[in-house]
Parts: C-alpha cells; structure tokens; sequence
C-alpha cells in the first residue's frame, strides 16, 4: 500500500519531433453549465452522465497539434459556484486562454458568461483568447429552428419537482454568436455527451494563440504574458489519460 | 457496502477486494469489542465519553454503530433533542418563493451527488430526454430522481432547510456530498442537525459562507503547519511555485476541507476520519491532511515539474484504501508531525486570519493600509510563538 503508484507519471514519447508550447487555459461559467464535461470529452473523449461538481479547482493536461506545433493545454477547470471564484482570483491570471461556458437551454447562464468575459477583458492577460460556448446543444438538437420565444420565461417554478423539466432552447445560437463577434471572441455551440464542437474549440484556440511570440524570449513578451514563454523542455509524453484522440504525437 | 461502485481509475476493484479480505477480522474484532462496551452500560446505551471511548473511536467505529455514535458523541443527537418540530418548519418554510435561487442551486445538485451509488440513481431506463406526445415544442428532462430515488428527496429537503435556517451559508456546493453521505448513516431529520452541528459548531466560522473566508484561513494554517514541520513539502510546495504559474496546493487541500474528504478519500477511509472529526473537531482535518502529505513525502519531493507534481497531489489521497494504516500513521506513528489541539489550531487561525487580511489589503489597494494591528495581546504572543 506504500507504494502509491503514480498513473500521473508522464512517459517520454521519444516520436514526438518537437517541443510542445505550453499554454494556461481557463474554464469559467455558471455551476452545472457542462465545464468539466468539457474538459472530460477533450482529455478522454469520454462523457460522464450526472458528473460531479468540481469543488475548488481541478487540473489537466493534454496536448493538440496544430499545424506543425504541439500544443500542451494546461486546463484549470474551476468550480462553477459563485463563492468559489472568492478563493481564487488567480484562476486566470496569465491564462493565454479561456473557454467561457454556458448552457444553450439556460438564459440566465449566458448572462454570467457575459459577465465573466468582461471581468476577463478587463482584468485578464490583455492578449488572451477567449472562446464563448454554448453547451448541451444535444438537448435541443433538432429544434432548433423553431424556438417559441414565448417559452423563454416559462413558468420555472413547475420545475420544483426536477421532473418532467421542459427542455427547449433558450439561447438562440445567433443571438450568442453575435454577442461573440462584436466583443471578439471565438464562438462554437458544443455538446460534451455527443464530443460535438469540443475538439473544434481547443483547435481554434490553439490556431489563435500567437505561438510565435510566445517562443521569443524577449523580455517584453514575458511581461505581457508571464509565464507564456515556457517551453517545456522534459517533453514529457501524454497528459492524466492522454488518450484522447487530439494526441497528435 | 454503501452503495458504491468499487473501483475506478485510482483503484482497481482486486485492489479494494483484497484490503477488504484483510480489514475483515479487525472490523469483527472491533464489532466484538464495541458490543462487549455497549454491553457495559444497560439497555444498549452509548457510554459517556472516556479515553477508552475516544480510542475506541480512533479504531474505527463499526458501521451498523456509526450513525448512531456521530450523533451522540458531536452533540448533534442533544442539538435535536433541544428542538423537536424544528426541521419540520424549516421545511415548510423552504417552498417560500424567496428561497427559489437556493432551491435551483440544490436542484441542479442533487443528481450529480454519488452518481455512482446505487442508492442515489433510480432503475429508470431513459436517463434524459423524452419528448411530449403533445405538439408542443418542449421536451422533459426526465431525471432518474426525486419522485423515484427517495434519498434525492431527503438530501433536497435537507440541503433546502439548512439554507433556511443559515442565511450567511445558504446552500455550498460540497455539503451536498456530506449530507449525501450522512443519508447512508441516519434518518433525514437527524442528518440535517448533524449538519447543522458541523457547520455550526465543528467547522470554523465562514468555512461554508459566501465569502470562504474560513477556507482560506484554514489553508494557511496548514501551510504554514507543512512548512514547518515538514520543510522539505513545505520548501516544495512553496508559494514561490504558484508564482511559477502552477496551481496553488491549496487548490488540492481546499477541496479536502470543504467536502471533509468525501470523493477524496476512499469511502471506509473517509468513514474512519468523519469517526474522528465528529468527535474530536476539525482539528483532525489538519492532522488528516498532514498525514496524507507524509505518507507521500518521497514521490512529493522527487516529481520536478509543478504541474504534474499538482496532478500527484490532486490523485494521491485516492488511493488510500487502507483505512487502518491511514489512521495510524495519523494517531501513532506521525503523531508529532500532525498532532495540533484545538487550542493551538485556534491560536494559528488566528494568527493566518491576520496575515490573510495583510496580505489582501496589499493587494487590493496601491496605497497599502497598514495591517491591521492584532485586536489582543494574546495575538501578539501567537506571533512570536508561531
């Protein structure tokens, strides 16, 4: 029993012909929006129903090729309840990157997107990227064409019991992608269960980080992005579960 | 036992099912020896609290006692007693439109609370959606829950009331994993003013509150007691790595604290720490958590990378399926390292509340106040002293 195994341990993968460029990113957005479910379709393409809410802060790796370069996203999935972003204002402090989630059958979880991408202009490293997605579009898949605005402000109280819950769209997909164009970030609707669009965020993130300058040593570059121009020189293999398939190595 | 899947990622199933195999006869010779105790005192009371009691506890209190036991020897059981008809109002209370945002924070909750214990999911066979015959765009999110899994409608009833009842806590995400686990031990009226009891009196204040104040004083306090009594994590673990850009430990050990190791420890090795906590306060928290630290001192030091050194510190205490070791090197074998009374701890928190307050007011204003002054002169002693 003492010998605590470490299915951690990263393994040298001696194929992989470059080294990976190391970039933080963030995941925020109101409690049970799909966050976690996220990263757990990006790091093991696997889908958890009812999965656990992240107390604190949890933390994984895992890398994409773009292009010719190997990018290793260390993500910071953060716990979704208000109270918690408390214990941590560091959350995304030097992220190069950060998902914004909400929950496309859910209005109110945009709004706190929205309120989080401007704590993240305002406060954040001023060259991050940022990404809004809507999640849980499997929900709503084929409906949404016809979204009855008159079923937004439904009468939430008959949820009390959680059965028998309507599911219907709450966020139109252009209502979302137009907030996203006019405050410049990326947009995607993405369903963690059906692994739909979630590869697709990470890669875009991955194209839009300006790699280039972080791999110059400048000084400058360091005080813009602190951190950013880390290398990580052990080249060390797969992430926790690195199986995913955006493993490019 | 509980309900719980056994196995995952951390812990494979032959793993558990030979600890299992091993722990057997101590669970019998503990049974044996807590009957014969019982046996002392008439009709199957409890006995009043004894050194020969709290050790008793220390090994481990058998399952078919330990709800019973955590709600006498905490005081939870008296806090009750004292109250009778309150749990009920409160619940009454809680369908009031004013409590609908708790109401909604606890719903969305409530199925994501031991996913994978059979006692928390129903048979249902559609897990989420079905759609209406009726013509109408709308779909139902059937939940395998609260009509059908009758703990879900204790824990939502529990959480509910507590929310009421303390309006500077509400609901926090993580007490829905303790009470969870309560349910397996007690009835819903007992496991909410076993709640209530740590919230209120085992935990120290705002641990649970909307500013978690209580979470980063507590997390200080044990930095500061890694730092010192185990320079070579501590030196590690320093904050000079979260500066680095890596995750701060307190990440990891926040969560340890908030759930009171539930979903961190494996299930019989979370059991015997709530025998201790209930009884002894939240110093066993500490003593729990420095242990853990400890156990795993040689792979802490050896992993270079602060990344995946926080990836270690986030799985290791997962696989700690031997309760029985974890609680002796705890109680004995460690003993000098972790041990710290509740003076003491008191003293420290303290002491990290004022520094945490330091610390925020540089932070937060340019034209740094000066820290605030300790309040007593007892304050001043502990800073010397620590």
């Amino acid at each position: 029993m003492a010998d605590v195994s470490d299915n951690t341990a990263l393994s040298g993968s001696p194929s992989v012909p470059m080294k990976p460029v190391q970039v933080k990113l963030v995941l925020l957005g109101e409690a049970a929006v799909g966050k976690s479910s996220l990263v757990l379709r990006f790091v093991n393409n696997e889908f958890q129903e009812n999965k656990e809410p992240t107390i604190g802060a949890a933390f994984l790796t895992q890398k994409t090729r773009v292009e010719d370069k190997i990018i290793k996203f260390e993500i910071w999935d953060t716990a979704g309840q208000e109270r918690f972003h408390s214990l941590a204002p560091m959350y995304y402090r030097n992220a190069q990157a950060a998902i914004v989630v909400y929950d496309v059958t859910r209005a109110a979880s945009l709004d706190k997107a929205k309120s989080w991408v401007k704590e993240l202009q305002r406060q954040a490293n001023p060259n991050i990227v940022i990404a809004l997605a809507g999640n849980k579009v499997d929900l709503v898949s084929d409906e949404d064409d016809d979204l009855h605005p008159d079923e937004l402000d439904g009468d939430e109280e008959a949820n009390e019991d959680g059965d028998d819950m309507p599911i219907t769209r709450q966020v139109p997909a252009e209502e979302a992608r137009a907030y996203a164009d006019e405050s410049g970030l990326l947009f995607f609707e993405t369903s963690a269960k059906l692994g739909h669009g979630v590869q697709e965020v990470f890669n875009e993130i991955a194209r839009k980080i300006p790699i280039d300058q972080m791999l110059m040593p400048s000084r400058s570059g360091r005080a813009g992005m602190p951190g950013s121009n880390r290398i990580d020189l052990n080249n060390d293999g797969q992430g926790i579960g690195g199986r995913g398939g955006s493993c490019a190595c | 036992m509980y309900g719980f899947r056994k196995g995952n990622q951390h812990l494979s199933l032959a793993e558990i099912q030979k600890f299992e195999v091993e722990y057997a006869p101590t669970m019998q010779r503990r049974r044996e020896k807590w009957d014969a105790l019982l046996r002392e005192y008439s009709n199957g009371q409890l006995p009043p609290l004894s050194s020969k009691v709290r050790r008793f506890i220390r090994k481990g209190i058998p399952p078919h006692l330990r709800g019973q036991c955590w709600l006498h020897y905490s005081g939870a059981m008296e806090y009750m007693k004292k109250n009778r008809g309150r749990y009920q109002q409160l619940v009454a209370l809680s369908s009031d439109r004013k409590y609908r945002e708790h109401r909604d924070l606890i719903e969305r909750d409530l199925h994501r609370t031991f996913p994978e214990n059979i006692q928390f999911t129903s048979a249902a066979p559609s897990t989420l959606v079905r759609r209406r015959a009726s013509p109408v765009t709308s779909r139902f999110r059937q939940q395998p829950t609260s009509s059908t899994v009758p703990i879900l409608q204790q824990l939502r009833r529990v959480l509910t009331a507590f929310a009421v009842r303390c309006p500077s806590v509400g609901y926090c995400q993580s007490l829905n994993y303790v009470v969870g686990l309560l349910l397996l031990f007690m009835s819903e009226e007992e496991a909410f003013w076993m709640l209530c009891t740590i919230v209120e009196r085992i935990m120290p204040e705002g641990m649970y509150g909307v500013k978690m104040e209580g979470v980063t004083v507590d997390q200080e306090v044990l930095m500061r007691l890694l730092e010192e009594r185990m320079p070579a994590i501590g030196h590690r673990l320093s904050r000079d790595s979260a500066e680095a850009g890596a995750p701060p430990v307190t990440f990891v050990t926040s969560h340890w604290f908030l759930t009171l190791f539930v979903d961190v420890l494996p299930v019989e090795s979370n059991l015997r720490v709530w025998d201790c906590l209930f009884l002894e306060g939240s110093e066993v928290l500490f003593r729990v958590a420095l242990t853990l630290f400890k156990m795993h001192e040689q792979q802490i030091c050896a992993i270079d990378d602060p990344l995946e050194l926080f990836q270690y510190l986030q799985n290791m205490p997962k696989r700690i399926v031997n309760c029985h070791w974890l609680m002796e090197n705890c109680f004995r074998k460690y003993t000098s390292m972790t041990h710290v009374n509740a003076k003491e701890l008191e003293r420290r928190r303290k002491h990290a509340r004022d520094v945490t307050l330091r610390r925020l007011s540089t932070t937060t204003s340019a034209a740094a106040e000066p820290a605030p002054a300790p309040t007593r002169g007892e304050s001043v002693a502990a800073l010397f002293r620590l």
